[in-house]
């Protein structure tokens, strides 16, 4: 690549890398990274452009701390990204050929637990959920209740309210006002992150925008017990739900 | 080195995710804070590098780059990407400006070491094509920036740029084995 004259190929490489492509470099540049060799040149390019702007990083003047909402938005995001990452025992078995037995006996454990679960809090189901709710919160103790905060979704919309949830009983509710419109296509879905759970987070069900301007409550129905609620995250998702979200639309999340 | 962190981070494990952010957020909003040039900019960006980090956190290959390595390989692009699409860009900020000198961060042994090796391949480019990387890639000036300071012609700062980085890419002897890079 190291000739006295630049063929068009590696000025293009190279410009990618500097991040100095111009007009119609650009298409030519990404035409040219469909080529399997080029593509690993850029991404070696890449990188020893990386290790230089490390260099000038380290040499250069100390950075300012970083704002501490930004480290929370941080940790904010992070939570809602792999919230939103739902278990998917078909991926989890093709990576781990050799634990099969061990994956699926937990989550047969759970699924048994779940439908046990669903079967204890049927007769409840009939009744409103704000009366359910509030039924919730009169109960001793133990409970998790946390406020709603923005996602970076532009799609976010202006979302307040709570979240209620019991580890006893394995139940909660949503409470929420200000979530956008979707159109028939999309449908909300909530995610909670167990910090008591190694793999994903659990799917907490879906859910319709609600009535615009009013309030309403939502039952949670967590599809795998819950024991360390760590946030609840609402992103927006295909009109049946999904099993892998892309999270693209993360609109909320509550924090305990 | 440290323990690597990107694999469990693949595997959903917020504690390793918690201590990538605490190694290198410092980092990333400093080289986000010099390129954009505007704090709210450069926090918007952060977020953005970090959310494609988890989402590539599967394809780290170790043997091709440290950690850090990857995350400022990611933060460039992102970075490049924002400053493409921008209409308008401020002026090259100072580095003496205050907002850009403030209390210690973490600057991790992984970083000091592997800048002192990309630093002392740099030290032997030709002065003219490390002054220009330099500008280029650690202050985040564009090429027509590079070329109105130092009083050369764009075309010039573009040769120095091209022909620098391909050196220090021999020099450091970085791999190209991995086509997919941390895209």
């Amino acid at each position: 690549m190291n000739q006295s004259v630049l063929s068009r190929r590696d000025q293009l490489l190279v410009d990618g890398a500097l991040g100095a492509l111009e007009g119609p470099d650009q298409a030519a540049f990404e035409a040219l990274l469909r080529d399997p060799t080029a593509a690993a040149e850029f991404a070696a390019l890449e990188r020893s452009a990386a290790l230089v702007a490390m260099a000038e990083f380290a040499n250069g003047p100390t950075p300012a701390p970083t704002p501490s909402p930004l480290a929370t938005r941080l940790r904010d995001d992070a939570l809602a990204f792999f919230a939103a990452q739902t278990n998917s025992p078909q991926s989890a078995i093709s990576e781990r050929p050799r634990k099969v037995v061990q994956f699926l006996a937990p989550w047969l454990l759970a699924a048994l637990v779940t439908v046990v679960l669903a079967l204890w809090r049927t007769p409840r189901a009939a009744q409103p959920p704000e009366l359910a709710r509030a039924e919730l919160l009169a109960t001793p103790s133990g409970l998790v209740r946390c406020e709603w905060t923005p996602g970076p979704s532009p799609r976010r919309g202006d979302v307040h309210g709570d979240v209620v949830w019991s580890p006893s009983t394995q139940a909660g509710f949503l409470r929420l006002n200000g979530l956008p419109p979707l159109d028939a296509g999309h449908c909300y879905q909530l995610w909670i992150v167990d910090a008591a759970r190694t793999g994903p987070p659990v799917d907490g069900g879906r859910l319709e925008p609600g009535p615009a301007g009013r309030e309403f409550v939502v039952p949670i129905g967590a599809k795998l017990p819950v024991q360390q609620p760590a946030a609840f995250v609402l992103t927006i998702e295909a009109a049946d739900g999904v099993v892998v979200s892309a999270q693209e639309h993360v609109v909320a999340v509550a924090r305990p | 080195m440290q323990p690597a962190l990107l694999p469990r981070i693949a595997r959903g494990d917020m504690p390793a995710v918690s201590e990538f952010l605490r190694r290198h957020t410092g980092m990333v909003h400093g080289l986000a804070r010099r390129v954009l040039r505007n704090a709210e900019d450069a926090e918007d960006a952060v977020q953005d590098i970090f959310l494609d980090v988890w989402r590539s956190a599967h394809r780290y290959d170790a043997t091709l780059g440290s950690e850090t390595t990857f995350v400022t390989t990611i933060a460039r692009r992102r970075l490049v990407d924002r400053v493409r699409r921008a209409t308008v860009r401020p002026a090259a900020q100072s580095l003496e400006d205050p907002a850009m000198l403030a209390s210690e961060e973490d600057t991790s042994v992984e970083l000091r070491e592997a800048a002192a090796i990309a630093q002392n391949a740099l030290d032997q480019l030709k002065p003219e094509q490390r002054e220009v990387l330099q500008l280029s890639l650690g202050q985040g000036r564009t090429h027509e920036e590079i070329a109105s300071s130092i009083g050369i012609p764009l075309g010039t700062v573009k040769s120095h740029a091209r022909r620098g980085l391909l050196r220090l890419r021999e020099m450091l002897g970085v791999k190209a084995d991995d086509p997919g890079g941390a895209r």
